[in-house]
């Protein structure tokens, strides 16, 4: 591995769904759920193409969602996401408060 | 104070009033959002809410120090907002500013409610009655990952 290329790391996160996605997925939530990271790095759209993978009713809205860490919105999802154990990724369809 | 709430139970304008009424005070401002009984020719029988709900309180919270920032003679604040279900004509949400003078709670008010439909964290799903096509989860046209922002915001 050449130098400073950060090591694959696995972080186990917490899964929130809601509204549509939690729908599709059939649950609300899901706890211990894998990730690979780069150092504990990982963009947003990484993350969620990840839960794509474990969840493919999901790729049919993809496109519209974004996702929330820590209770954070992550609206930008190419930018890198720092992530530890036991941290929250909420999946976030278009919301409709009011 | 900040008085913020997710609620089950129905909500009660005048219970919202009191809390944030004070002596010092020339004013409160509501706004009373209610459930609509159509959408697109369509009739709504029922609407139904969830919410990220720590999520949406921290972010309802976020809203009131924004208020406090932009208006800081106003005195006390009330975010109320209804989930599960909620029948047409009722209130899904009920924002009360009171401030000494009516024109920081006027625009207080309005300024919290189109902040509030841009960043908590709170869904809807319409019922419609029978044979018009069971049922849509909506989108606020202000949240910036909505279906109608993105059409209007070509990126």
């Amino acid at each position: 591995m050449s130098q400073g290329h950060r090591s694959e790391e696995v972080v186990r996160v917490n899964l929130l769904f809601f509204a549509k996605s939690r729908e599709l997925v059939g649950t609300s939530s899901l706890d211990n759920f894998p990730l690979a990271t780069s150092g504990g790095h990982l963009s947003g759209s990484a993350v969620l193409g990840t839960i794509c993978e474990r969840f493919p009713e999901l790729v049919a809205i993809r496109d519209s969602v974004i996702i929330a860490h820590n209770e954070q919105y992550c609206e930008d999802l190419t930018e890198p996401i720092s992530l530890a154990d036991g941290d929250e990724i909420a999946v976030i369809p278009p919301i409709a408060g009011g | 104070m900040n008085y913020l709430k997710l609620t089950f139970d129905k909500l009660e304008v005048g219970e919202i009033n009191d809390l944030v009424a004070h002596e010092s005070c020339g004013a409160i401002s509501l706004f009373v959002g209610t459930t609509r009984d159509n959408f697109d020719g369509k009739t709504v029988v029922l609407l139904e809410y969830e919410a990220y709900e720590a999520m949406a309180l921290k972010t309802m919270n976020q809203i009131c120090e924004e208020l406090r920032a932009r208006w800081p003679d106003i005195k006390h604040i009330g975010i109320h907002h209804r989930l599960g279900t909620v029948p047409v004509k009722e209130a899904s949400v009920v924002i009360a500013v009171s401030s000494p003078h009516r024109k920081s709670s006027l625009e207080a008010v309005h300024f919290a409610i189109d902040e509030l439909k841009k960043s908590v964290p709170v869904w809807k799903k319409e019922q419609y009655a029978d044979g018009e096509g069971c049922s849509e989860w909506k989108e606020n046209k202000e949240c910036s990952w909505s279906k109608s922002h993105r059409d209007n915001h070509i990126l």
